[in-house]
């Protein structure tokens, strides 16, 4: 039993998706055959289910660099070794719209957590077959995706200190905002895992979250989960996984 | 004309290769028709040609991060965009010979160069595009190869650090090298796109061992084709979508 996530190795699958919201975690779980919740403690809603007979773990990581790290750590001591993260962001381009889905090919480390793990020279870079399944999957699916990079970092509210960063990141071709990816491609990377991920935008390059957004953001949600369950099947098939 | 590049746009491709070494500039221009040595100045040797009727350079960056900004800067000047580096490494990994080809998917910022473009936090990451067509291309010429994280730095024989390579180890970095930190981060910071293939010219226990030369030489051969065949591929994607 794990200090956090209150489960046995038994309850958590191979593969993992990590969003950080409690709610995304259960609309995930909402696409499995017999989903069910195996953990519910500290913020990480932990469901384990099948598709197509293959048995996939959903567990909420919370915000942060902090919780995400804690999360994956003890998912790892489950036996989790491979993960998509299925997260929102905002977006620095001006040709994302709301609802756009981002699939990440490295992250900018604005975030601290990383740094116990390997030092900031270290590139935040997802696992290379994770990424391919996402992007044949958006293909497969006939959904359209922005593919690139993005940011994380820690502190949602903090005042932005160098506007003109911003600019210099934006001209640099970084797409996406988030607080998670950072964390989970260095620690998936120190630990020897796959990992990968992808987030629909919730706002604009001029606007945080607007309410307009909202039912387009839910429907690039909806997308992103499609993506992101069609791309581990097929890494588990790949992986030759069996089916229960 | 350029300060260093000594030639004019007319004489250089939009698809250009950023070896290091100007014996492999030589190598690779041997695979195009029509080659021609466009400038030879300041140690970049610049060859243009064709590959299948579509334009090509060459162009040897030398050694280390200061060489390959100004390099691939002076070609931008003149109309290139697109970067395939192809180079040679050693690693740090156990399970990759002499003569083995890797393509690195991101690199440890080990290099300062980068630092004036864009701060360490900065993923040195190629563009995916560039980095899938390597995969494939060797995939379709049936080389099997690498994938993963590398490391660039700036002091071939400065002390190493045992304490961080053991952990870089541990993490998956599989080829040491110079250039490539520079390459990936300033084409995200311009807007190019880079990629790059590297032949292993060692091992974890040896570096640039004698013994390995001939298997080394087969590897860069082996990533030389990999690299036109996906540069080929990259050109008539783009044509594809008229750009």
């Amino acid at each position: 039993m794990e200090f956090h996530i209150r489960c046995d190795a038994k309850d958590i699958a191979r593969y993992v998706f990590t969003p950080g919201s409690h709610a995304r975690a259960r609309k995930i779980a909402d696409h499995f055959d017999h989903a069910e919740l195996v953990s519910d403690s500290r913020g990480y809603m932990v469901y384990t289910g099948t598709v197509d007979g293959i048995r996939l773990t959903v567990s909420s990581t919370g915000m942060g660099g902090p919780t995400t790290a804690i999360c994956l750590e003890e998912l790892g001591h489950l036996g989790a070794d491979t993960f998509i993260r299925v997260g929102s962001c905002g977006t620095l381009q001006d040709y994302v719209d709301c609802g756009d889905v981002i699939i990440s090919t490295g992250t900018f480390r604005a975030g601290g957590t990383a740094n116990n793990y390997l030092p900031i020279e270290f590139p935040a870079v997802p696992n290379f077959e994770i990424t391919t399944a996402l992007v044949n999957a958006a293909k497969a699916l006939g959904m359209k995706v922005h593919v690139g990079l993005g940011s994380a970092g820690d502190a949602f509210y903090a005042p932005r200190r160098d506007p003109a960063m911003r600019e210099v990141l934006k001209q640099s071709g970084i797409v996406s905002g988030e607080m998670e990816s950072d964390t989970l491609f260095v620690l998936a990377a120190f630990h020897g895992w796959r990992a990968g991920a992808l987030f629909p935008s919730d706002g604009t390059s001029k606007e945080t979250k607007p309410e307009w957004c909202e039912e387009a953001f839910r429907q690039g949600e909806e997308n992103a989960i499609r993506i992101a369950i069609e791309a581990m099947k097929n890494v588990a098939l790949a992986d030759g996984a069996e089916k229960l | 004309m350029e300060f260093h590049i000594r030639c004019d746009a007319e004489d250089i491709a939009r698809y250009v290769f950023t070896p290091g070494s100007h014996t492999r500039a030589k190598k690779i221009a041997d695979h195009f028709e029509g080659a021609r040595l466009v400038s030879d100045s300041r140690g970049y040797r610049v060859y243009t040609g064709k590959v299948d009727g579509i334009p090509m350079t060459a162009c040897s960056t030398g050694i280390g991060g200061p060489q390959v900004a100004m390099g691939i800067e002076e070609l931008a000047h003149m109309g290139a965009d697109t970067f395939i580096r192809v180079g040679s490494c050693g690693t740090l990994q156990d399970y990759v010979d002499v003569g083995d080809v890797i393509v690195p998917t991101g690199t440890f910022r080990a290099g300062a160069t980068a630092n004036r473009y864009l701060p360490p936090a900065f993923p040195a990451a190629p563009n995916f595009d560039v980095l899938t067509a390597l995969i494939e291309a060797a995939n379709k010429l049936g080389v099997e190869i690498h994938v993963g994280v590398g490391w660039s730095g700036d002091a071939f024989y400065a002390p190493p650090n045992p304490q961080l390579f053991e952990k870089l180890k541990q993490a998956g970095v599989l080829a040491l090298e110079m250039e490539n930190d520079t390459l990936f981060v300033v084409s995200n910071f311009r807007g190019w796109r880079a990629g790059a293939i590297l032949a292993c010219d060692g091992t974890s226990k040896e570096i640039k061992p004698a013994w390995g030369e001939e298997a080394f030489r087969q590897g860069e051969e082996q990533e030389i084709r990999i690299a036109i065949e996906a540069m080929k591929s990259i050109a008539l994607a783009d044509k594809a979508v008229g750009q």
